[in-house]
């Protein structure tokens, strides 16, 4: 009996538990916060995007128990009958039971907290807990940071503890002349980047910006903080920008922000004329780009042509005839086409154990698993959205503070522990939902 | 070659029939289609996207021996993998050249009137992309190699110095047209396409033909190099010459013979509504059920038959229009009424207003509810209200406010209106919450806190004002919308009341989800849907939908005392004192320091004619928050309905010491100090001179 139960929880099963976004809501990103594994955040936007409000929701990931058999066994009848069959095997088949528990765990989601906006929401990030993060009142905060249709880019925040004490708007960056496509925070630094083609990089203590970055001649769509898992608090990260002219720039901001920090908000900010690297991408508008956790210098790209191109950026080297010509595309180290259409997201599973593995959500409706070490690199393709798959997240929960800091949370909250899931990622798209899936 | 033309490829061939290796591989394995349509154009898509697979194969070849082995894997991928046809790819262009134009332009009963140019921007960037997908990447590939020689030409003029500001010159004149996405493919390549043949077969590719005609004349001048100077780059920088890429580019040069018909097709067209529909229809019909199921293309279908407009951030159904126009026509002739009704009104108002319920047209009913927003008594949603809205109006000579520090203010002020509050000075707080307010005017919370310390300080109105400027930061914030609730409740306004508290509740993230909620939010929504004059059953309806969806929240959660508060509130709109008294009782026992709950609590009681009771509420209220002004004129008048009129006087005067200026305190004192036989000291309430009491009353 116990067997048969066993088989029916075979580990190789893939669960996908959807979720229903607000209605009319199209699912625009989803992120796991960097130190609380069960906060999920994900914004939504009306109409594609295209007009209409934006909403930021926050969840906190629970498990729902009592799924199929598994309630069954649980019933003490059964228990009983067991005992009959096999009296000594009783602790064994607690044990297993245990574990099929494990098994058989579903995510469930409980709103911790919303935002609204008056303009559809495009990207959001999650601000590291710092010091600053703790109220006298309500316990630890989450900060956030949305990107608006409306140009401007709101520091937020909310209580977890505190459902209802949630919409406190921290700051407003108006900067951008235009759609804000995306938004990226390290530390308390906080970088945007828009449709008129510039990237803001905003000290979040200070309402002027430390630096302002002529990304692209296009559209900006991503800019993100190369951070690897040693990277330490004390150095400011390469900042990448992807853009609609296919290419992804690297920009070192150490020296001027530094200087910022110290020179202080007086001066008016100045611009940082060149970027470090330039990575040209021979496919198309750079629509996601995502940095491997473990070997940053390994950089993924996703292009409108479906292709996900890696780049070494410490050898970009560009070829002409066989010859190293000093402009040109620039070489990737590998090259995965599992989509038909665009590479929307792009995001390394951030794993202790395991090489990462990449995660793509694609214009094609389908989500692919990669593991870029191996010839055949695609794991496997999920098929659970029925419209464009906008963004994937798996959880980033890394380094020993964070952990603390989790710790802390769980007391103060009694928040039930989550497990830390390796093989689990969230993904939003534009039909309405997001979706739990946990792999293998 | 004849696989490159566009017309050798079957034309059932679906452009997104195409599928992933692994479908391909299933679809071969169970015999299910690859019919040799399909294997025909999906060898004919294979090299256009293997082009790319060498061109990259070749790249880390030579560049890292270790991943070698790489190479192999990708083109092979990519040839099973069919890209689109040319032909699709044709398609997709006129489609999205068409929905471009129903975005941008040309033919007017296309595009909605009233789309404001970044929701334009906003739909074709995402088809933009959809559509680059799409072309081959041959093409791509030749594309962008004439652009890396239009940048360098750019870099070669800017060296020259003559116009160092060409980039951000065409970046401003493309944010003019709107299409910044397109200006690197757009206005780079356009004025090629005069005398090089090839760049015209390209033309199609590049979406934004017609925008780029709206490109301001100078900005054009200033960027774009001559025409020897291109071509010659051009040639330059061709790709490497790879057998294929040879062999593409005859292809191209064979092309335009099929590409131009189209071209012309597209300008004479103007629109291509017809296409771009058709395109959509396709994709709708295509086999993939996703698509066929797609909401992303009806909603597509929709904006391009003008089913969907846009206006003020909210998507218009086509229906609505129409009953719209037809509204406003009747309503024209009403205007021209206007004037006889308004003399008519003069003479004999009762008459006039039997006969505006006897006469059934619409305008009239339209013009008589403009009338009555005047006299808002009768319901409005929110936003339409604005109109009445109070205007905030800072203070003057606020010692807290310079207009020089307002740069360096980083919450500060903020934090000391915050201190100032604590500690009861409201008037200091009040300061500071303004100067805070006035160096960031976008903070919400910045104004709510302002809106409270004016609530405080029994100022109504400035504290409505205040709360409605937070709500326009951020049009969800809960406190603030409860407060505006509580406010309009005061002000007995009690239709705006329940509209706020209504969003209140369907905006707390706790109760949203509630089935009970939403349902009635749809009912009160249909309801102002259809409402066409107002009626006296009208608040009834909404109080009453409001109320069933406050319960339905209690019932989910009885342990909230904010809740409790506004049912509460709801049952005291209602005059149902009892049931309210009830809730506060219970919103005072889950949150025994709040000292606003016991005033209500206080307040309901003396609503009700429990003036004893009232003052024990108020007096907890006072002890918790020994400045709050409005229990203490609370208390005064609970004092005063009971007779005892001095004790009235002196907490009328305690409250006075606080905000002097409230001048319907001094209204009340002027009444009791009558009632109980001092009117000698009224001229002092005239000149308002609070020290002079002092002599009379201990306070």
């Amino acid at each position: 009996m116990a067997e048969q139960r066993g088989k029916g929880n075979g580990l190789d099963d893939t669960s996908i538990v959807p979720f229903a976004l607000p209605k009319d809501y199209m699912g625009f990103k989803i992120k796991y916060h960097p130190d609380f594994d069960n906060i999920l955040g994900c914004v939504a936007s009306q109409h594609f995007g295209l007009v209409g409000d934006g909403k930021a929701l926050f969840y906190e990931t629970t498990v729902r128990e009592g799924f199929g058999e598994y309630t069954e066994s649980l019933h003490p009848e059964i228990n009983q009958e067991k005992t009959q069959d096999s009296g000594n095997s009783r602790s064994e088949d607690l044990l297993s039971h245990g574990i099929r528990r494990c098994k058989k765990e579903q995510p469930g989601l409980k709103t911790v907290s919303h935002f609204c906006t008056k303009d559809c929401i495009f990207d959001f990030d999650w601000l590291r807990i710092s010091q600053s993060s703790v109220s006298e009142s309500y316990g630890l905060h989450a900060s956030f940071a949305i990107g608006c249709g409306d140009g401007s880019v709101q520091l937020g925040r909310f209580y977890p503890k505190k459902p209802g004490k949630t919409m406190d708007v921290l700051k407003v960056y108006s900067r951008h002349k235009k759609e804000i496509s995306t938004v990226a925070c390290w530390d308390n630094l906080l970088a945007s980047g828009s449709w008129d083609g510039q990237c803001f990089v905003h000290n979040i203590q200070r309402q002027d910006p430390i630096v302002q970055l002529h990304a692209s001649t296009g559209v900006v769509n991503r800019v993100l903080w190369n951070t690897n898992r040693q990277t330490s608090n004390n150095a400011i990260p390469q900042l990448l920008t992807a853009s609609g002219d296919g290419s992804v720039l690297l920009w070192d901001l150490r020296l001027r922000a530094s200087s910022r920090f110290d020179a202080g908000a007086g001066e008016k900010s100045s611009l940082a004329t060149t970027p470090q690297q330039t990575i040209k991408v021979l496919g198309g508008e750079v629509l996601s780009v995502a940095s491997n956790p473990v070997q940053n210098f390994e950089i993924a790209t996703g292009c409108v042509d479906g292709a996900i191109r890696v780049f070494d950026i410490r050898k970009l080297q560009t070829y002409k005839n066989g010859e190293e010509v000093k402009s040109g595309w620039s070489v990737p180290v590998d090259l995965v086409h599992v989509h038909d259409l665009g590479v929307r997201d792009l995001e390394f599973q951030n794993s202790f154990t395991k090489t990462p593995l990449l995660l793509s959500a694609s214009y094609d409706m389908t989500v692919a698993l990669l593991d870029l070490q191996k010839e055949d690199p695609l794991l496997d393709h999920f098929e659970h959205h029925s419209e464009f798959v906008y963004g994937v997240a798996t959880s980033k929960k890394n380094m020993a503070i964070g952990f603390l800091l989790f710790i802390v949370w769980l007391y103060s909250n009694q928040v039930s522990w989550c497990h830390s899931h390796d093989s689990r990622f969230a993904s939003c798209a534009w039909d309405e939902t997001l979706a739990i899936v946990d792999f293998k | 070659a004849f696989l490159f033309f566009p017309s050798a490829a079957s034309p059932n061939a679906n452009p997104l029939r195409s599928k992933r290796f692994i479908t391909m591989l299933r679809d071969l394995a169970t015999g299910e289609s690859c019919g040799q349509q399909n294997a025909l154009a999906g060898f004919a898509n294979s090299i256009g996207k293997q082009g790319q697979q060498i061109a990259d194969a070749k790249q880390f070849q030579g560049m890292r021996p270790g991943m070698a082995q790489f190479a192999p894997a990708g083109p092979q991928r990519a040839t099973m993998m069919n890209a689109p046809t040319t032909q699709n790819v044709q398609e997709m262009n006129k489609f999205m050249r068409g929905f471009q134009n129903a975005g941008r332009g040309a033919p007017a009963m296309l595009r909605p009137q009233s789309m404001p140019i970044m929701e334009q921007s906003k739909m074709v960037n995402e088809f933009q992309r959809m559509e680059i997908s799409r072309q081959q990447s041959m093409e791509l590939a030749r594309q962008q190699s004439m652009e890396r020689a239009f940048s360098e030409a750019r870099l070669r003029e800017a060296k020259g110095g003559a116009s160092s500001q060409a980039v951000p010159a065409v970046a401003r004149g493309d944010s003019a047209s709107s299409m910044s996405t397109m200006h690197h493919q757009g206005a780079a390549h356009m004025p090629m396409q005069s005398f090089n043949p090839m760049m015209q077969q390209m033309m199609p590719m590049m979406p934004m033909m017609a925008p780029m005609t709206m490109q301001p004349q100078n900005a054009q001048r200033i960027n774009v190099p001559t025409a020897n100077e291109v071509q010659n780059l051009f040639e330059g920088v061709q790709a490497p010459k790879s057998s294929f890429l040879e062999k593409s580019r005859m292809a191209q040069d064979a092309a335009p013979a099929t590409a131009t018909p189209m071209m012309q097709e597209q300008r004479s067209m103007g629109g291509g509504m017809g296409l771009s529909s058709e395109m959509i229809e396709k994709l709708m019909k295509s086999d993939n059920p996703k698509w066929r199921n797609s909401k992303f293309l009806k909603f597509l279908n929709q904006v391009n038959s003008g089913e969907i407009t846009f206006r003020d951030n909210k998507v218009v159904y086509a229906e609505k229009k129409a009953q719209q126009q037809q509204q406003q026509q009747p309503k024209m002739e009403s205007e021209m009424d206007m004037g006889e009704a308004w003399a008519a009104e003069f003479n004999n108002a009762q008459e006039m207003s039997d006969d505006w319920e006897a006469q059934d047209s619409e305008g009239m009913r339209e013009w008589k509810r403009q009338f009555e927003q005047g006299s808002s008594s009768s319901f409005m949603p929110a936003q339409q209200q604005s109109m009445v809205d109070p205007v905030y109006v800072m203070q003057k000579n606020n010692p807290y406010y310079t207009a020089k520090e307002g740069k360096k203010d980083n919450g500060e002020a903020f934090q000391r209106g915050l201190r100032l509050m604590k500690k009861g000075n409201l008037k200091e707080a009040l300061q500071a919450f303004e100067a805070n307010v006035q160096y960031h005017p976008e903070h919400a919370e910045g104004w709510r806190y302002l809106g409270q310390c004016h609530a405080d300080e029994e100022e109504e109105r400035p504290a409505i004002a205040a709360l409605l400027k937070c709500l326009k930061c951020d049009p969800y914030n809960l406190s603030a919308l409860m407060m505006l609730g509580v406010s309009y409740t005061n002000d007995l306004e009690e239709a705006r009341a329940l509209t706020y508290l209504k969003t209140w509740l369907e905006n707390n993230p706790e109760y949203s989800h509630l089935e009970e909620v939403q349902k009635h939010g749809r009912t009160i929504r249909e309801y102002e849907k259809s409402y066409q004059g107002p009626k006296y059953g009208l608040n009834t309806t909404l109080s009453d939908a409001v109320m069933m969806m406050f319960l339905a929240a209690v019932k989910a959660n009885p342990k909230d005392a904010e809740l409790h508060t506004v049912v509460g509130v709801l049952h005291h709109l209602s005059d149902n004192y009892d049931k309210a008294v009830d809730h506060f009782q219970q919103g005072c026992n889950m949150k025994p320091n709040d000292p606003y709950l016991w005033n209500k609590l206080g307040a309901t009681y003396a609503n009700s004619n429990r003036s004893k009771l009232a003052v024990g509420a108020y007096q907890k209220a006072l002890a918790l928050k020994p400045n709050y002004m409005r229990s203490r004129t609370n208390l005064a008048i609970a004092y005063a309905n009971q007779a005892m009129h001095d004790k009235a006087c002196i907490h009328y005067l305690k409250a006075l010491r606080q905000n002097s200026a409230a001048q319907h305190v001094w209204g009340y004192l002027k009444i009791s100090l009558a009632s109980c036989n001092r009117s000698d000291l009224i001229p002092l309430v005239e000149r308002k001179d609070l020290e002079a009491f002092t002599t009379h009353f201990k306070f």
